[in-house]
């Protein structure tokens, strides 16, 4: 009974420790501290060879033996990740463990088990939103990835806290049986014309679509983004979830369908159904790995992110997703013009969500 | 009396944390320290709340006042009278329960949609029409969707009071001269009042925190609700705590109020008494000649309410995506059925649900009847708070329970952190209340002297309540047992978080194939659901059957 | 005028074995304010019998009139609403959720003819008085005592004169002291008021001390009807004599004079069915045998070891043991008897009935006694 209370105890503690874990408190997660840089500088040791992770690392993995992964990816989808990471000659032995759940549920799982004192996990791979929220609560351990050092400057940060694994693409799906090629999108604001009145529909929380378009298209101009809002509002039908309103959208709901995944539209597209994606414009989010701080396995976490980053990119093109690596995606997956959004836009969501759910609640 | 004492503890450790966290999480905002009341400010001061609020309490009014309705007439002529075909059709009935809410949403969008139902469509060639005669989306379409949805818990309920009725309660009514109606309202309902409060009170706060229909059906027609602040609360970055615990409250004091109110409706126990032991045969009612408009009733509700969502399920099972046009026929396949068989996971979340919904739904069961008879039985000072404490959970969030679940059991000494036994305790603690609201309706139809007789016999407390209780609450606790058990079948919002890699359950097997995208596996996996659900309550039908009061 | 007549009554079950059939072929006549009990062991049909003349079951077949007009049959079917009776229920079905007056009230407040309120109250108090139940009018029903409960049914039952009393078994659930008291008050009831009753009971000592006339029923029949002395005393039937009332069955063979048994011949009267050679039952019963410490000089004298003197109070109960037979009898309490004392029994002649032996046996004649459900 005792043990019962202390952590009941612990329990309510822990609440208030979670309400103020948050806010910016004066223990900051940025590598300032010596062990963070020693890290760095040991990763930027001379290694055999470029993209590739010194033999100490790996002599120390072999040691630790497994490592557990918390990632977001679908149940099939982490399950052929982690088989071909142990099937693969770069995981020198390591044995894995995958829990899965979707992003959000992932993060509040993680942060609540660390602030409960246990860190169970070794890697978090997850959406660059909800990572941001584990960086912010000093959670992520940074380093710099061997196999990552290509990567453009968009696609990772420069002190090796986040580092791009997949890429989530944002369109405008539409229905080719309502809609003629040369009549679809061509971009966001496309929709927001007469012509799709009553036949557009639009994610009811989609605001991270806003955020790429507002930050990166009209270069932070808020007003213009809450003008964008109002009209599409105005225009479209909200609907629940990204997967029921793609289903609408080919069962003939709606003609289009404002911040469609392009890459799911292509699994569907591929069945044969009739939809297809703009590729003229896009918003990309950016989903990846971070190294937990204090993980028991550090090193066998390393050569996960590591083989994650190079090799582990082809698996993720092989289940019809779109892989950060320069050259590894199906190029019809990519927008011409693209709009990042991830861990760097994250201190601006507060803002574009305002904008966005002040327009729905009307 | 040891028992009892247990299970009241019981009950305090599983709702003390959750609710405390609910509480106090409401209280804090990011980037202030301590304790402020500036959430509740903020929700209850905004006058948009109280439009959510004004929405969702007519939805949940509708919503129950449907699901009572059709409950409760099923249940009537299931159980009391001669209709043919009856016990075919309580297995039916169930169906719905099992069916995860999104699915049958989705079902009734493909089937009443405006623009693409397939009612529509044939209505509108039949008749010649020129604007589709059903819209499910918007108030109207979300009360019968989420209504239908419900019923059959209100059957259960209902049934499990009326098979409990000495029923020459209501021949002495007719032999008096009391024609079959008026001996309905002035007999037979008012001695359901206890199963009957005890089902509008889980509707309504059902209603209340209901989020899938309102999600799918109520968006589209903006018309937000209750939840889907919530919802959005705990969707931002970071999850506003605050505010969904601000709203969360407001929703426990709604239970509360309600518990209170169903304290006071059954306060005279013995008003109640049905079950008197001075030995009668439960006999069924002969309705002559309107046997067959019940059986036209009873075969309309089930054609309407499970075959019809059940034959959009099987079609879409079949397709690789949904389009309503006869071309689609010849692109039936069997790939979803492979791709669940393929799920890594599919196997074990069987074996683990099964387990699962075992194991809650007789500890559920087990426990609130001990908690009920505390209630309803003794003169107990804070039984009442027994009471309202067991119905709470139905107002707090699944997330919520789930993450005070993670806080409390991660660091615990026995390894159970990440097994099915904390799946077992988060579901327990989900459906105390609907465990505790029937076995409360049931034993208030128990007089208290078929206990003092046991007790005068020299029975202590234990042999007592299982010999003399269960037994004769026996039709109850078979109906609570069979809801737990189904709904925990679908539980989401807990398991979403509390699963690991060796316990994962087939809500959350759906779940990861819904977001995947692969929708139409869903439904492939709900055909399989529903399939296995008819078979075993069946085979539950059977064995309670041969318990309990026999049939004459 | 209340005639209740019942013509070929037939009514079947169907269960989960299949079909059984309850009653088959039931006639029976209840005169205009005469006491009329159904008894029999449960199963017999007697229930069943009585719901369809309530109209609470449909028979398949027969005709049910009361005074001419066709309650059920001839292809008519009249609810048990339309019907002007009034019935008790074994379990008293009080409506718990309503005071006295309201359950005694609601009759006469549903019916076609409503009267005012204050002749309803008039008629409640007066139904109330009849069965002593004055005063209690605005406590809640669930608070009476068994017996005041059973009383409340019976005002209920009363309240709107309806012409045919339905009871069925309602003292059943009391206690052996308040079913002595209630039986004479009902009795005394019945007649003063002079309804046609039809009563249901196992009791055979109910039957006896109630009713005008007593039909014994047996797997959905019939099998005697009379007077209770008729009854009692001139028993058809083995399971007739062996259902109303105790008695020891001496098999045997009827003979010029009586019946060959007991390694003898007991002399008796033989019904005209019954011919010499003919397998045939002596039922005596336990208060007619008389145990003698000597031979007395009298017919159908028996010697025998007496097994069991128990002492009831107001008699010795004795079985004797004479042949291969156990005989029961009565004797006064204060004869000084031994066990394994060996006595002579007397079986009076006119006290000894002949049945013919159609085979049927009670059960031991240690479970004879409340064998029923």
């Amino acid at each position: 009974m005792g043990k019962q209370r202390i952590s009941t105890l612990l329990g309510i503690l822990g609440l208030v420790a979670m309400a103020c874990g948050g806010a910016p408190t004066a223990a900051s997660p940025t590598p300032t501290t010596p062990a963070a840089t020693s890290a760095a500088a040991a990763s930027v040791a001379p290694t055999a060879k470029p993209g590739e992770l010194d033999d100490a690392t790996i002599a120390k993995a072999k040691v630790e033996g497994e490592i557990v992964l918390y990632t977001s990816l679908s149940s099939s989808d982490a399950k052929k990740v982690g088989d071909a990471f142990a099937a693969s000659a770069k995981s020198y032995g390591v044995k894995i463990t995958v829990n899965r759940k979707s992003s959000e549920s992932l993060v509040t799982q993680f942060m609540t088990e660390v602030k409960a004192g246990k860190v169970l996990a070794d890697v978090l791979e997850t959406g660059g939103l909800d990572l941001f929220q584990a960086i912010k609560a000093g959670y992520i351990e940074p380093w710099k990835v061997p196999a990552a050092a290509d990567f453009p400057a968009d696609l990772k940060d420069a002190n090796g806290m986040w580092h791009a694994a997949r890429l989530g693409v944002e369109t405008i799906s539409y229905n080719t049986s309502a809609v003629k090629d040369a009549d679809a999108p061509k971009t966001f604001e496309d929709a927001t014309d007469a012509k799709w009145k009553g036949k557009c529909l639009i994610e009811a929380t989609d605001i991270e679509v806003l955020l790429g378009i507002g930050e990166r298209k009209y270069k932070g101009d808020s007003a213009k983004a809450q003008d964008l809002v109002t009209k599409l509002m105005a225009n479209c039908t909200p609907s629940n979830g990204h997967t029921e309103t793609l289903d609408k959208l080919i069962a003939g709901e709606g003609a289009i369908f404002w911040g469609g995944h392009a890459h799911s539209t292509e699994q569907k597209r591929n069945d044969k159904a009739p939809v297809d994606y703009m590729q003229a414009e896009g918003v990309v989010t950016i989903d990846g790995p971070g190294l937990v701080k204090g993980a028991a396995h550090p090193n066998a976490a390393r050569v996960f992110i590591n083989w994650y980053l190079s090799d582990g990119q082809k698996v993720l093109a092989d289940l019809f997703r779109v892989p950060a690596k320069p050259g590894a995606a199906n190029p019809r997956l990519l927008p011409k013009t693209i709009y990042y959004t991830g861990p760097t836009l994250a201190e601006k969501f507060a803002t574009y969500q305002e904008i966005w759910t002040k327009t729905v609640k009307k | 009396m040891v028992v009892p004492a247990l299970a009241a503890l019981l009950l305090i450790l599983l709702t003390a944390l959750p609710l405390g966290m609910l509480a106090i999480g409401s209280l804090q905002t990011e980037g202030t320290q301590g304790l402020t009341l500036a959430n509740y400010l903020g929700v209850y001061g905004d006058p948009r709340t109280y439009r959510l609020l004004q929405n969702s309490f007519l939805y949940a009014l509708g919503t129950s006042a449907v699901a009572i309705l059709l409950g409760t007439s099923l249940a009537y002529i299931v159980e009391r009278t001669n209709v043919p075909m009856r016990r075919a059709v309580f297995a039916v009935t169930l169906v719905p329960l099992i069916v995860p809410g999104i699915v049958s949403t989705i079902a009734w969008i493909y089937l009443a949609s405006g623009k693409i139902g397939v009612l529509n469509k044939l209505f509108m060639a039949l008749f010649g029409l020129q604007t589709p005669p059903f819209d499910v989306y918007g108030m109207l379409g979300m009360i019968w969707t989420e209504g239908l949805h419900l019923s059959p818990l209100v059957f259960l309920v209902m049934v499990g009071s009326m098979r409990a009725m000495d029923p020459s309660l209501e021949e002495a009514a007719v032999t008096s001269g009391a024609r079959p109606l008026r001996t309905l309202r002035m007999i037979t309902l008012p001695m359901l009042v206890p199963a009957l409060a005890a089902s509008m009170l889980i509707m309504f706060v059902r209603g209340l925190e209901s989020f899938e229909v309102p999600a799918l059906l109520g968006i589209p027609a903006r018309i937000p609700v209750f939840t889907s602040e919530i919802y959005l609360a705990l969707r931002q970055y970071p999850q506003d705590y605050g505010v969904a615990g601000a709203l969360g409250m407001g929703l426990l004091l709604v239970s509360a109020v309600g518990v209170w109110t169903y304290g006071r409706l059954t306060r005279r126990a013995e008003r109640f008494a049905t079950i008197t032991g001075k030995g009668y045969r439960p006999r069924r009612i002969d309705l002559g000649k309107w046997r067959w408009v019940a059986l036209t009733f009873m075969v309309a509700y089930v054609l309407v309410v499970v075959v019809l969502p059940f034959l959009v399920l099987l079609f879409v099972s079949l397709l690789p995506f949904y389009i309503p046009s006869f071309d689609m026929l010849q692109r039936l396949t069997l790939k979803n059925y492979v791709t669940v068989l393929e799920h890594p996971d599919t196997l074990l979340a069987a074996r683990n649900s099964l387990i699962l919904a075992i194991a809650s739904a007789s500890i559920t069961m087990a426990l609130t009847a001990v908690i009920a008879w505390i209630v309803i039985r003794t003169r107990l000072p804070g039984r009442r708070f027994l009471d309202l404490l067991a119905f709470l959970p139905i107002g707090i969030p699944g997330l919520v329970l789930a993450v005070a679940i993670v806080f409390e059991l991660v660091n615990f000494p026995i390894p159970i952190y990440g097994t099915l036994a904390i799946l077992v305790i988060a579901y327990v603690t989900r459906y105390l209340p609907y465990g505790m609201r029937t076995n409360s309706a049931a034993m208030l139809q128990l007089h208290r002297e078929l206990e003092e007789a046991a007790a005068a016999a020299g029975a202590s407390w234990w042999i007592t309540f299982r010999r003399i209780v269960v037994p004769l609450l026996w039709p109850s606790l078979v109906a609570g047992w069979i809801y737990v058990f189904v709904v925990s079948v679908r539980e989401l919002s807990s398991s979403v978080l509390l699963v690991s890699p060796q316990s994962v359950v087939i809500s959350f097997v759906i779940f990861d194939l819904q977001v995947s995208g692969q929708s139409t596996a869903v439904a492939a996996l709900s055909v399989v659901l529903v399939v296995a659900l008819v078979v075993i309550v069946g085979l539950t039908q059977g064995v309670s059957r041969r318990v309990g009061v026999r049939e004459g | 005028m209340a005639v209740l007549t019942v013509e070929s009554l037939r009514k079947t079950y169907t269960t989960d074995r299949g079909g059984v059939l309850a009653v088959e072929d039931v006639s029976f006549t209840v005169e205009d304010g005469r006491f009329y009990t159904l008894l029999g062991p449960s199963g017999c049909g007697k229930t069943t019998t009585l719901r369809s003349i309530a109209g609470l079951e449909r028979p398949e077949g027969g005709v049910i009139r009361l005074d001419g007009a066709v309650l059920s049959g001839e292809g008519r079917f009249v609810p048990p609403y339309e019907r002007d009776l009034g019935m008790v229920f074994q379990s008293y079905a009080i409506w718990p959720h309503m005071s006295v007056f309201e359950n005694v009230a609601f009759p006469l407040r549903v019916g076609k003819v409503r009267p005012s309120s204050g002749e309803v109250k008039r008629l409640v108090e007066e139904a109330l008085a009849l069965v002593g139940l004055e005063g209690l009018e605005d406590r809640p029903a669930p608070q009476l005592s068994g017996g005041q409960q059973q009383r409340l049914a019976l005002a209920r039952a009363l309240v709107r004169s309806p012409k045919l009393l339905l009871l069925d078994e309602p003292l059943s659930n009391l206690d052996a002291k308040l079913r002595e008291r209630m039986r004479i008050e009902l009795r005394e009831l019945q007649r003063r008021l002079r309804i046609t009753t039809v009563y249901v009971t196992h009791d055979q000592g109910e039957a006896l001390f109630l009713s005008h006339r007593v039909a014994v029923m047996h797997a959905g029949r019939i099998v005697q009807e009379a007077a209770p002395r008729d009854i009692y005393a001139q028993p058809s039937s083995p399971f007739v004599a062996d259902f109303v009332g105790l008695g020891t069955f001496l098999e045997g063979e009827a003979t010029v004079g009586g019946v060959r048994t007991l390694g003898s011949v007991v002399r008796c009267a033989l019904p005209p069915e019954l011919a010499p050679g003919a397998p045939a039952l002596i039922v005596v019963r336990p208060e007619s045998v008389r145990v003698h410490p000597v031979a007395p000089d009298v017919p159908n004298v028996f010697a025998g070891q007496l097994r069991v003197a128990a002492f009831l109070g107001d008699h010795l109960d004795c079985l004797v043991q004479v042949g291969g037979v156990l005989v029961r009898a009565r004797a006064h309490p204060g004869m000084d008897l031994r066990r394994e004392q060996q006595v002579w029994v007397e079986l009076p002649p006119q006290e000894c009935v002949a049945v013919r032996d159609d085979g049927w046996r009670p059960r031991a004649l240690t479970d004879r006694i409340g064998d029923e459900d």
